[in-house]
């Protein structure tokens, strides 16, 4: 028999119990756009994630004090001026400072602070939106200029700050420089910050010159680990590291922070998606019962198919096609919905879902899969009747 | 006309290859366990010849039908041996006897046998359905069927919209579907008056002639009369077996 024969008996069959059918799609199609939904939060999370890093500027290496080492000491400016000086590198940008209350005429805004030089501009890739950036003199003169982000501008209450005057733990300073939003993600928010000159925050906020952490830009991709390897190799000469003492520092490249991140975000996206599988068992279930029942209720038929010369694999046929069929359709379905699942993400999550083309085709194989995984048993069963057997059922 | 079996292997021979189509050797069929067995047919040996029209009569419960499943290749005996066509049936996998039943037998139920949501047509298509014959042949022959049977303006009727004689008649119409050889009918007058009973009789008599072989079961003297030779069972035994020598003339024969 023609497989075509078997999809229009299928669908005959289908859908003179429609009420039936539906309730029995049902399951898949919440299993379906569970596992598509909970995939698609997974994968925006990720590229949501890896987005920020990257956002942060290219072939970064970045540096900081270990801080728990005995004895160990702090990343100072002159380990960062030394690093300059290694061949592979192009620009350095240490940073000092750490979180405080910004405010402006009674609002405040609970931001990070960061001493900076003229080259964080383009090593974390930091672009103006209006006015300028921190500058070599303002570093020179100790200047009590800042460069601020849009959402502590927010948190003071007003955008049209550029010329005025903020306090920054009781000191004043000129807002030269408004950034372009970078967008939130991670634990600090690149947008929810105020940049000062590097000397103006030793001398005025910090009172130490002991750096936060530096950054550290390589000209050529290809060299990032040599770079990585010269930088921990001077720092530990510089701060008479014996052999086989503690690193007191970290250095970290930009591309281990990916590697960490898609790792994390791989392990969600599995995590989502395989909890949302479990409904989609339960689904399959469902239409392996619903299978069972039908060709109990349908014997007789079953007996009349056989007794005028169905053979084993047409009675087969025609029960797996059913059961494909069903899952399909709650495939299809679920696949819609976990997409509106995906949309409907974003203003919760403050990210958008992101259904991969992948994604689709593995719901759509994986509801076939599981109509002929939990069809075959029924179908078997069906296929398997004796016929005179069958039409003596009432 | 379509042989009973295909393919010739030697696999499963049995028989002399003697011109004899059904050939049963002390076939019975028992129902139930321990004391409430019955033998519905208790050791009946039958030879039908290729192209023979035989009745089968007997009262009520003397084994007709269980007979004709038999034959009809869907029922297995309890002992026994059945060559059908110089086959052993006995040896023939499920799928084997499927292709027998679909394409060699056309099998006429006592019950009718249809699918209740299947139209007239329809259920005179599912035959041809499973032997592969393409939709438009396969409605065409059908509706011819159904007009054969004088039923070509009940094609989209559904059996619960036809009356019982209507049915027989869709019935008949289904076992001719695939031109079988070998046609099995279990009381197909039973529920027809004389006028359209008269005219199935001349169907089978016409299908007869065109070289089938024609096995009858009825409880109507007058509707044996057509066939050549009648069988009476009893008890599931076979009591009487008498060729008619005035049957109807076969044409060509001598
Ligand atoms: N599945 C079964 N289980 C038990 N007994 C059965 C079964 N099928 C038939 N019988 C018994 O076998 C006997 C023969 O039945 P069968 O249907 O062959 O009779 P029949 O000659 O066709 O009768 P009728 O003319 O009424 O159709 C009956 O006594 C019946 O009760
Ligand atoms: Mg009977």
């Amino acid at each position: 028999m023609n497989i075509w024969e078997s999809v229009r008996m299928a669908f005959t069959a289908l859908a003179a119990n429609k009420g039936r059918s539906l309730l029995t799609i049902l399951g898949v199609v919440i299993g379906v756009g569970a596992v598509i939904g909970m995939v698609a939060v997974g994968q925006g999370a990720r590229e949501e994630v890896l987005g920020s890093v990257q956002g942060l500027g290219s072939n970064l290496i970045f540096a900081a004090s270990a801080g728990d080492v005995p004895g160990g000491q702090p990343l100072s400016l002159e380990d960062a001026e030394a690093i300059a000086d290694l061949p592979g590198v192009s620009r350095v940008a240490p940073e000092i400072g750490g979180p405080l209350t910004v405010s402006y005429r009674g609002e405040t805004s609970r931001s990070s602070v960061s001493g900076v030089t003229p080259e964080y501009e383009q090593v974390r890739n930091a672009t103006v939106a209006l006015g300028r950036f921190i500058s070599r003199s303002d570093v020179d003169r100790s200047a009590r200029v800042a460069v601020i982000g849009l959402e502590t501008a927010d948190d003071l209450g007003t955008r049209e700050l550029l010329g005025k005057k903020i306090d920054l733990g009781g000191v004043p300073f000129t807002v030269i420089g408004v950034l372009e939003p970078k967008g939130a993600a991670g634990p600090v928010n690149p947008d929810q910050t105020v940049l000062v000159p590097i000397n103006t925050a030793i001398t005025r906020l910090v009172g130490s010159d002991s750096l936060s952490g530096l950054s550290v830009e390589v000209g050529d991709a290809d060299r990032m680990d040599d770079v990585s390897k010269a930088i921990t190799r001077l720092l530990r000469q510089r701060h008479d590291l014996i052999e086989g003492a503690q690193d007191d520092f970290f250095v970290t490249t930009q591309v281990d922070i990916l590697d960490a991140v898609g790792t994390i975000t791989t392990v969600l996206t599995a995590l989502l998606g395989g909890i949302a599988g479990i409904s989609l068992v339960v689904g399959g279930i469902g239409i392996m019962n619903i299978m069972l029942v039908s060709v109990t209720e349908r014997t007789r038929e079953i007996g009349i198919r056989k007794a005028i010369g169905a053979r084993r694999w047409d009675i087969l046929a025609q029960f797996l096609v059913e059961s494909v069929a069903l899952s399909l359709f709650g495939g299809g379905i679920g696949i819609a919905i976990g997409f509106l699942m995906a949309i409907g993400a974003e203003p919760l999550l403050g990210f958008p879902g992101v259904v991969t083309p992948s994604a689709v085709v593995l719901a759509f194989a994986v509801s076939a899969g599981i109509g002929i995984f939990f069809g075959v048993y029924p179908a078997w069963k069906a296929s398997r009747q004796d016929p005179i057997e069958a039409l003596r059922y009432e | 006309m379509t042989p009973v079996f295909r393919r010739r292997d030697k696999a499963g021979a049995c028989g002399a290859d003697d011109g004899t189509v059904i050939r049963l050797e002390q076939i019975t069929k028992v129902f139930g366990e321990g004391t409430a067995q019955i033998a519905a047919v208790a050791g009946v040996d039958l030879e039908v010849r290729r192209g023979e029209f035989l009745a089968i009569m007997g009262p009520s419960g003397s084994g007709k039908s269980t007979l004709m499943n038999i034959i009809g290749c869907l029922d297995r005996p309890t002992a026994g041996r059945y060559c059908l066509d110089g086959r052993d049936v006995a040896k023939l996998d499920d799928d084997a006897l499927a292709d027998a039943r679909r394409l060699a037998i056309g099998f006429v139920f006592q019950t009718f046998n249809l699918l209740p949501r299947l139209t007239a047509l329809q259920n005179v298509e599912l035959p041809m359905i499973y032997a592969g014959v393409g939709g438009r042949a396969r409605r065409k022959r059908a509706s011819d069927f159904l007009g054969m049977v004088g039923l070509a303006g009940r094609v989209t009727h559904r059996p619960n919209q036809l009356s019982g004689g209507e049915r027989q008649r869709v019935a008949i119409a289904r076992s001719l579907a695939n031109e079988p050889s070998l046609l099995l009918a279990d009381e197909p007058t039973g529920n027809l008056d004389s006028k359209s009973g008269a005219e199935i009789v001349t169907l089978l008599e016409r299908l007869h002639t065109d070289g089938r072989t024609i096995v009858l079961i009825t409880h109507e003297q007058d509707v044996a009369q057509h066939a050549e030779r009648i069988v009476h069972l009893r008890d599931g035994r076979i009591v009487d077996d008498t060729a008619r020598l005035d049957a109807a003339p076969e044409e060509g024969t001598p």
